[in-house]
């Protein structure tokens, strides 16, 4: 795109009205940034964007677009902007790229890429395919139906993911991790002091990496699984609930389980926590009870 | 870090060529990665702008990347082992996003540190060992890791005030954590200078705790 162009785009920006609805060629992608407030997502099956705006006069919601990105900011000539509550609705193919300080984020059934970061503020995303990134610092998040890349990060709360296809990156700090239903040949899982629940298939040729430093960890081993399960322990140890009947078991401190034909990498770190291999549905169980107020 | 994304910070400084400032206009119109680095990068120059981007008097990375790589055991291509990619928006896992990079970078630069100098003179990725020798995992003593750390600590304690209570108190608490994990591995390691898991347990945390960092300083930025 010329220079020219883009100057007759840049002139197109303006301040928003409080709900407005635009065509947006296919292949657009929104980038959003917001300091203070919530934005909720949803989608539908038109080449449409509507973008509904709650917030202060002094704020100005501002749209421009640039080449097949369009950007939302709000901005205010009375310094830092104060909260604003922006509901989108998108095309289901459209790519969201999130910004947020203290920022609540939802995002429902979008079927493109996915990035959201917030300093504080719940994310919580159902959908998203190629590459969802999704960071918070101080605020939970929630990631349900994903099918690709996966990355998410949060520190000190909670985070969960249900029902995820493709490569999983996780890490927290002192944030529980669960992950169930998850269908994937490479997942790598890191916290420091919360606990790591996963559940999902094992593939064959898999690799799964899960580390904790003083957090307890829980691993679902479905039936007539193919893996080579190595531990790393330091004062920590390892719980089985089912009998290792086909496995071999090298060394005290850090054992060695190899599972059929052993297929699969499966390396579990824990410095001082506990390493638990449970069956699915024990798996389950023990997660429903981890939901009541006294935790597992 | 790209070819375009390389340019960026001469392109605002009115450095380039009439012909490489017009390629990389044709390119800024279609890459978003590259517009928000732009924006980013414009942030710094509003925040600093009496820094001149000169080198800093030491070269705080080649240290941090060295010792983010030390410890990390193989894994799958994108995984944690190239801390250079972090640097490059191309990246199938980029660890820091641009903004928090760069953000990051404002801050260390604001206070002298000159960190900015990452964005003209990007890591070398070749430059990078895959896999540390024994000796090196369990040695971490490193100046410039620890002082681009007390940079960013500085930044966090100078800037807490603009931070909500409730995130700061996250961010405290998760940095203590972090150090009680680094400090329970390297009393380990004492005992048990040769596992390499406690050396990557040190070297994770480290790694851990200047992200946090980052993000944090990154944040502070746009306050």
């Amino acid at each position: 795109m010329s220079p020219l162009v883009l100057l007759i785009l840049a002139a197109t920006a303006g301040s928003l009205p409080p709900d407005t609805t635009f065509a947006v060629p296919a292949g657009t992608r929104l980038r959003l940034e917001l300091m203070n407030g919530s934005i909720t997502v949803s989608a539908w099956d038109r080449n449409e964007l509507r973008v509904q705006t709650v917030t202060s006069r002094r704020n100005d919601v501002r749209i421009r677009r640039s080449g097949s990105v369009v950007s939302i900011d709000v901005e205010s000539d009375y310094g830092m902007p104060s909260r604003a509550d922006i509901t989108l609705t998108v095309p289901a193919w459209m790519g969201l790229s999130i910004d947020g300080m203290n920022t609540e984020v939802k995002v429902d059934g979008v079927r493109a890429p996915v990035e959201v970061e917030t300093l504080n503020g719940d994310i919580t995303v159902n959908g998203g395919t190629e590459l969802i990134q999704l960071s918070s610092t101080s605020g939970k998040v929630t990631l349900t139906g994903a099918r690709g890349r996966i990355e998410l990060s949060t520190t000190a709360q909670d985070l969960i993911g249900t029902d995820l296809q493709g490569d999983v990156v996780v890490e927290a700090i002192s944030g529980d991790v669960v992950l169930q239903n998850v269908d994937s040949k490479s997942v790598e899982v890191e916290t420091v002091s919360g606990s790591v629940w996963f559940n999902g298939i094992i593939r064959d040729g898999g690799r799964y990496t899960l580390s904790a430093h003083s957090g307890k960890m829980i691993v679902g081993i479905p039936e007539g699984t193919n893996a080579t399960i190595t531990t790393s322990l330091f004062s920590g140890q390892v719980e089985t609930s089912f009998p290792l009947t086909t496995s071999e078991r090298t060394g005290r401190r850090s054992p060695t389980f190899r599972l059929g034909n052993g297929s699969a990498a499966m390396d579990l770190e824990a410095f001082s926590g506990t390493i638990n291999l449970v069956r699915p549905a024990e798996f389950t169980a023990r997660l429903a009870r981890r939901a009541t107020p006294k935790r597992d | 870090m790209d070819h375009h994304t390389a340019q960026l910070s001469s392109y605002l400084d009115g450095e380039l060529g009439e012909q490489e400032r017009r390629q990389l206009d044709e390119h800024l119109a279609s890459c978003p990665e590259c517009q928000a680095v732009l924006e980013d990068l414009k942030l710094i120059v509003a925040a600093a702008p009496h820094y001149e981007g000169r080198p800093p008097g030491r070269d705080l990375w080649p240290g941090i990347k060295t010792h983010l790589n030390a410890g990390a055991k193989a894994r799958p291509p994108g995984g944690w082992q190239d801390v250079a990619a972090l640097v490059r928006p191309s990246s199938p896992r980029p660890r820091f996003r641009w903004p928090v990079l760069l953000a990051a970078s404002l801050a260390l630069a604001a206070i002298g540190g000159g960190t900015v100098w990452v964005v003209r003179h990007p890591i070398t990725p070749a430059a990078v060992p895959s896999e540390p020798s024994a000796a090196r995992l369990t040695s971490f003593a490193d100046s410039q890791y620890d002082t681009a750390v007390a940079d960013l600590e500085r930044v966090l304690e100078e800037g807490r005030g603009r931070l909500d209570t409730a995130t700061v108190r996250v961010v405290d608490e998760s940095l203590r954590k972090i150090d009680a994990a680094i400090a329970e591995a390297r009393a380990a390691i004492a005992k048990d200078s040769n596992n390499a898991f406690l050396s990557r347990q040190v070297t994770a945390n480290m790694r851990r705790k200047l992200t946090l960092l980052r993000a944090v300083a990154g944040a502070l930025a746009r306050t």
